[in-house]
């Protein structure tokens, strides 16, 4: 017997065929809980980062309102309110707002309207602290006291903790959604697998006589769940990058007045290229994990 | 008890049934009280009636299915107590032809030879001559990239025949392996089981082409899911 002279390719073929009008479905499932799972990821960052930045201007200002006291002038009292304020260590800057910039301030609530000329505009005066200066506003307001000018201090931590909770809520609710987007992306591949076990049940039964072990056949699914996994997520993360960046250009290029700045940073990138190696991951663990389960259960 | 305990082998029993009975689901048992005891190195053949049980008491010995009564031994392994991470092992050294071919349609006929090889890490610069001159021998040689889809039913014989003996394996069992081809590849085929045989090879097949039965081997009739020896 002579061999005929006829090449072959050096790489062998899969053993399972790539069924792309079968695992259609799957694809695109995975491909959309990856674009969802991206944006939970990126949305919960975006929101870590805009709630860290907000929090760190309002511990770092603070905001005296003079009371109105009978006798005395509220423009004299604010600005001795300004010239103590730049005595006490702590305290960076102590500006007073002026008659029109309090005026802009009501704007948001009354409207764009001409405000009566009597309307008693509160006077204030801003300040900027040191970090670690907690006491300051301590000491400014018994100094304040002592100077019998009537105050409230508004140190913003109302408002911090506010957005402490409303990062917390979003943070929370990313996280299940997340959870949840993984379990459901290891179920579709489960189920998945199963129904590719089905499809494939002849090629598993021909490997089962020519001495396939179960790991060996489970690795087949593996592979093949795992490369579907990575494409799906790959097209996911691409969705949610280009989705993002809409939303960027749509807010402003990150611009937007009462909006957090959004611009997407390494995390987010990060987030963005490990998402379809997780997918990958998520989709070859439960496919090896169902196809084992499967077949040594068959095997008993 | 076997009953061709009279045939005696240096190297002890290939196969062994003892009062194997076998029925699908609640249905009526196909196979009943079944006694078989198949030397190493011998070459038996199986004949019987179609729908007689044939397939069904092969399948129980390439561990395809299970008996629901009596034991089955493989080269002396007990099928009922092996565990099931030893069962690949002992399928090795099985190869198995079958009346379906069970061809893998996406595979070439050239990877679907290589398949046990495959299976069992051989190196593909390894296998890759011994796949390509046995297919050349059943006369595939020119088809080693056809799909089996693409293959004619004699083809696709030759290929299924290629596969079970590509690993060398000590058993092989077939199942009318000459069902869909000419008398003369039916004779070549039968003279390469026999040559396998030769070679230690145990060999089962089962047919009911009375022609291609050897004259010295020892022939069982299977009957209404009875077994009897019949020379």
């Amino acid at each position: 017997m002579s061999a005929p002279d006829i090449t072959i390719d050096a790489k062998a073929a899969p053993i399972l065929p790539v069924n792309s009008r079968a695992d259609r479905p799957l694809f695109f499932v995975l491909m959309i809980m990856v674009f969802l799972a991206c944006l939970s990821a990126i949305a919960a960052h975006a929101s870590y980062r805009a709630a860290h930045h907000w929090g760190a201007d309002l511990r770092a200002s603070a905001t005296v309102q003079i009371k109105p006291a009978s006798g005395q002038d509220g423009v004299e009292m604010q600005i001795r309110t300004v010239q103590i304020a730049q005595t006490i260590a702590g305290i960076d800057s102590a500006a007073a707002v002026d008659d029109a910039q309090a005026r802009a301030l009501l704007r948001p609530w009354l409207g764009d309207v001409t405000l009566p000329a009597d309307l008693p505009i509160p006077h204030l005066v801003e300040l900027s602290l040191s970090d670690g200066e907690e006491n300051a506003l301590n000491i400014l307001g018994q100094a304040l006291e002592a100077a019998a000018i009537p105050v409230d201090i508004d140190d913003h931590q109302r408002w911090g903790a506010d957005i402490r909770r409303a990062t917390k809520a979003v943070q929370i609710t990313a996280s299940l959604a997340l959870i949840l987007l993984v379990g459901g992306a290891a179920a579709v591949a489960g189920f998945a697998t199963q129904s590719g076990m089905s499809a494939r049940r002849i090629i598993i039964d021909v490997l089962e006589q020519v001495g396939a072990a179960p790991h060996y056949i489970a690795r087949l699914f593996v592979i093949r769940f795992g490369k579907l996994g990575l494409m799906a997520g790959a097209a996911g993360a691409l969705g949610a990058a280009i989705m993002a960046l809409l939303f960027w250009l749509m807010t402003g290029r990150g611009r937007a007045a009462m909006m957090p700045s959004f611009t997407l940073d390494k995390t987010d990138m990060a987030i963005l290229i490990i998402a379809p190696v997780f997918a990958a991951i998520i989709c070859a663990v439960a496919a090896g994990l169902t196809a084992l389960s499967s077949l040594k259960s068959e095997a008993q | 008890m076997p009953e061709n305990r009279g045939l005696t082998s240096p190297y002890g029993m290939a196969v062994e049934l003892e009062n194997v009975s076998m029925r699908y689901g609640r249905g009526e048992e196909v196979l009943s009280g079944v006694n078989l005891a198949l030397p190493a190195g011998s070459m038996t053949f199986l004949t019987g009636p179609s729908g007689a049980g044939k397939s069904s008491l092969l399948r129980l010995i390439y561990m395809a299915a299970r008996p629901s009564r009596g034991l089955i031994s493989v080269f002396g392994e007990d099928l009922a107590t092996l565990p099931a991470n030893q069962k690949p092992n002992l399928r090795k050294r099985i190869g198995v032809v079958l009346q379906d071919f069970s061809l893998i349609d996406s595979l070439s006929v050239f990877e679907n030879v290589a398949l046990p090889l495959r299976v069992s890490g051989v190196a593909r610069s390894v296998y890759a001559p011994d796949v390509m001159e046995l297919l050349d021998w059943v006369g595939l040689g020119h088809r080693l990239h056809a799909q089996p889809a693409t293959l004619s039913g004699g083809e696709k014989q030759r290929a299924a025949i290629a596969r079970a003996v590509i690993s060398k394996p000590e058993l092989l069992i077939a199942d009318e392996p000459t069902g869909n081809v000419d008398p003369a590849m039916g004779a070549r085929l039968i003279r390469l089981l026999t040559e396998m045989n030769r070679m230690g090879t145990s060999v089962l097949i089962a047919t009911h082409d009375h022609e291609l039965i050897d004259a010295q081997a020892p022939v069982y009739n299977l009957r209404g899911g009875h077994l009897e020896r019949q020379r």
